[in-house]
């Protein structure tokens, strides 16, 4: 590749040209209408650059170009070419790359749209590509390896790269978080047009405009949440789908706010109520999307959290980002806000527009609080001496107003518009089935009555929407009922697979068979070649099926990888995650000991009283472990011979076997001592250790996700069905 | 009417959110010393490096351990649940729990493993 075609020069040139650009487009926005020509040209050649230095990056992954840090750094030989291509987003600054691709390319789709507000939008676009370019100069994905390490020569070009997190590579991977990112890069249209309704004083826009982006960016969002759910129980072994870790609510935070905008936009069409709220949720919807970013990109929360969020240098450039499009946000809407006409909801309770407006209210303060738990290690460290988290329990907890609420007013509203009468004998019908079958469904697995609630609520969702859907012309409810169905089908999913399961650890000798909840697991030793697995045996009704769960050394990481299986059964998972292998042959062999430590290996007993040095000015220095084998002096020894170890073992006085040193710690005074195993050797057999737990009907919470997005789409296609836009 | 409403909704809901804050326990994880986790027998947070010299030992589905505070102060810490991916090579270990003065150890609820950060050794 010709060092003349460097990517930091694309980057750096992209950033005059944008500012270029941003100054015709404000001309443009300011009413010099010949301004806007220009403005467009260099818009164009902002994506050229952006264009180039993507393929760039890409070119330089594929090609294994090591002498580029982010390449060095990303990806080995050994990885997979779709790995490769996914390690453009595995780094921070590809995926700040790729985020700014994607802001790039919504701003060719707006001028191709033939947007009158062109002239409001692109200025925000171009703000904003701004930041992330000055972002990508800070810290950019084409720095060479001697410019990031300093014990690097110039042009050095390194044998292979340090690889991928095994972890990561996962298909998953490859389109987990560019959908999310996707979400990210399309939030900042609402915003353009919330700040288009400010300066004309007139919301309508959003609901013309608007709508088509915010469910875009909403389906993104949410698909990629529901992507990270299904990677995190399938690979990560947390055994579970969701850890309200910081990483995952600041997706969930503007994701919820983005459902709140939808309905609220839905209920400006029909009865031209929350004109207001819902600019400023537009506003707020971006703002949080970089919110998000910011805390789990500047290392704040760097104590925080399960993820390592090392401080890049980047949260000046974060924070003052954040604080800019905050006080543009807040000083527009405190202008012009009052200024937009808006109705006011109904003044009847039971109106469909009323309990709709409370859905949204609910969405957004559950939005609130997440948001305020998330943020608690910034908001304690400044009022109390000690910073201090929020843990799942508060999360857990606050979930269960919220969450049924929402189930209310999401059957509530759609009863109340469709004109059923709580009194009706089908709404009586159903709520009856509901109870029963809720508590039946309980009743044999707990006595909290915290899913007693939920299920029957969710139930009588199911059923409701159901009812909708076959009785309605299935066109105009397909969307709202298939989301509600499908968020009510989640929700029991969440109950049965959290309230009903079950979980243990338990060690497993090998060939010995051990009796797991109601069926038996055997370990049956450690297979494969370089990327082990544990591989067990399980039995249930006479049926016996070979189980492995990879459990190898990771060399990125220097850990053990370890991932579960699962088995899939129709009203539950059993997952099993592997956590530990001992092996019976180093058992039986070595032994580690500290100075004046004693041990047992097979029938001896092993006291280790000190290191000893001989010969130290010579050529060949001596260290001597002075031992006690069963009360008998015994002195294996390492001599060191042109600055390689020698092991000098001894044989054991009264036995046929004989101990050598395996590995010193000269710092900690440990030592690592190996004994042969002699003819009359018991070796105990390997064993490993296993966690198994029980997910009672969890693919009801894939069900329930699938279902969403069914609806989403569903949504989706029908706006373009109606509006020709 | 309308203004009016709403704000009784969010009155009643921010009241729910108030209650079941202050109705539920271990919602809060400061981080402190372990002498302040002793002291304290609160919910906590405690950071430290594991005493790679002390085995882990496991008995009855819970694994045990023993971590060091940068001041050198050690605690034991028993977790009933599953170790941790990454806990071997783990640069630093964030434990939330409370300590158990019948047993002089730390039960831990949640065991996190920090990883070294892979950009660590750039300049």
């Amino acid at each position: 590749m010709p060092d003349i075609i460097n990517g930091n020069t694309l980057i750096i040139l992209a950033l005059p040209v944008s500012l270029a650009g941003l100054f015709f487009a404000g001309r443009a926005a300011l009413g010099k209408a010949s301004a806007a020509g220009y403005s467009r040209q260099l818009y164009f050649a902002t994506t050229a650059l952006i264009v180039l230095s993507c393929a760039l990056l890409m070119g330089l992954l594929l090609a294994g170009d090591y002498r580029n840090a982010y390449v060095y750094n990303n990806i080995s030989s050994d990885l997979p070419t779709l790995y490769v291509v996914a390690a453009f987003w595995a780094g921070h600054q590809g995926s700040f790359l790729l985020w700014l691709l994607l802001i790039n390319l919504v701003g060719i789709f707006i001028m191709y749209s033939k947007d009158d507000s062109e002239n409001i939008l692109m200025p925000v676009l171009l703000i904003t590509q701004i930041f992330f370019l000055a972002i990508l100069v800070a810290d950019s994905p084409f720095k060479m390896v001697w410019d990031a390490y300093a014990d690097v020569q110039p042009g050095f070009k390194p044998e292979n790269g340090l690889g991928m997190n095994s972890l990561l590579v996962d298909p998953w991977m490859v389109s987990h978080p560019p959908v999310l990112f996707l979400g990210y890069a399309s939030a900042i249209v609402p915003f353009g047009y919330a700040i288009t309704a400010l300066i004309r004083r007139d919301a309508t826009i959003l609901v013309e405009r608007a709508y088509p982006w915010v469910l875009f960016s909403m389906i993104c969002l949410g698909m990629g949440i529901f992507m990270g759910g299904y990677w995190a129980y399938k690979v990560l072994g947390w055994g579970g789908y969701w850890g309200w870790d910081p990483v995952e609510n600041s997706s969930l935070i503007p994701w919820l706010v983005s459902i709140a905008l939808v309905h609220g936009i839905v209920l400006q069409r029909k009865k031209g109520v929350l004109a207001r709220s819902n600019i400023a949720l537009s506003l707020v919807y971006f703002i949080l999307v970089y919110y998000g970013t910011f805390l789990t990109r500047s290392g704040v929360l760097s104590d925080f959290s399960v993820h390592s969020f090392a401080d890049y240098g980047l949260s000046p450039y974060l924070a003052s980002f954040l604080c800019f499009y905050i006080i543009i946000a807040a000083v527009m809407f405190a202008v012009n806000g009052r200024k937009i006409e808006s109705k006011n909801l109904s003044d009847s309770v039971f109106s469909w527009d009323a309990l709709a407006g409370y859905g949204v209210l609910v969405l957004v303060g559950f939005a609130a609080v997440v948001l305020a738990g998330t943020s608690m290690p910034i908001i304690s460290g400044l009022f109390m001496d000690k910073a201090s988290a929020v843990t799942e329990h508060f999360y857990n907890n606050i979930s269960v107003p919220f969450g049924m609420l929402m189930l209310v007013f999401m059957v509530g509203s759609t009863m109340s518009l469709t004109g059923m009468k709580l009194t009706g004998r089908t709404v009586i019908a159903s709520a009856a089935v509901s109870l029963a079958a809720g508590v039946a469904f309980n009743l044999p697995h707990t006595v909290n009555p915290i899913p007693y609630f939920f299920t029957v609520l969710s139930l009588f969702v199911v059923i409701m929407c159901g009812y909708d859907l076959a009785r309605l012309r299935t066109s105009t409810v397909l969307a709202s009922r298939l989301t509600h169905m499908g968020m009510a089908i989640l929700v029991i999913g969440i109950m049965a697979s959290g309230y009903h399961s079950s979980s243990v650890t338990k060690t497993f000798v090998k060939d010995k068979e051990e009796s797991v909840f109601s069926f038996f697991m055997t370990f049956r030793g450690m297979t494969g070649e370089n990327k082990t697995a544990l591989h067990f045996s399980l039995r249930d009704d006479g049926v016996v099926r070979d189980i492995y769960t990879p459990y190898y050394p990771d060399e990125k990481t220097n850990s053990w990888f370890r991932a579960p299986y699962v088995v899939h059964e129709f009203s539950r998972d059993v997952y099993i995650s592997p956590e530990a292998f001992h092996s019976g042959i180093q058992e039986a062999s070595s032994i580690v000991l500290a100075k004046d430590g004693k041990g047992k290996i097979g029938d001896l007993t092993v006291h280790f009283r000190g290191f000893r040095t001989e010969n130290m000015t010579s050529a060949e220095p001596q260290i001597i472990a002075d031992l006690a084998v069963n009360g008998k002096p015994v002195a294996p020894a390492l001599k060191i011979v042109q600055g390689s170890r020698i092991s000098i073992d001894k044989p054991v006085p009264g036995t046929d076997r004989a101990v050598s040193i395996a590995d010193i710690d000269v710092g900690e005074r440990k030592v690592m001592l190996s004994f042969t195993l002699g003819r009359n050797a018991v070796i105990p057999p390997d064993s490993a250790v296993a966690g198994i737990s029980l997910k009672r009907f969890i693919w009801l919470v894939w069900l329930g996700t699938i279902v969403i997005s069914a609806g989403c789409i569903a949504a989706f296609a029908r706006v373009f069905r109606n509006s020709p836009a | 009417m309308k203004s009016r409403n709403i704000i009784i909704f969010l009155a009643v809901l921010v009241s729910v959110v108030v209650a079941i804050l202050s109705l539920s326990d271990n919602i809060m994880s400061p981080y402190v010393s372990f002498d302040d986790a002793i002291k304290k027998q609160a919910y906590v947070q405690i950071i430290g490096q594991r005493d790679k010299s002390i085995p882990v030992s496991r008995e009855n589905g819970s694994f045990s351990f023993v971590i060091l505070s940068e001041d050198g102060d050690s605690m034991r810490i028993t977790h009933a649940g599953q170790i941790p991916q990454n806990f071997d090579h783990a640069d630093r270990i964030v434990i939330l729990g409370k300590y158990d003065p019948a047993m002089g150890v730390f039960a831990a609820d949640k065991v996190l493993v920090k990883c070294p950060s892979k950009y660590a050794k750039e300049r």
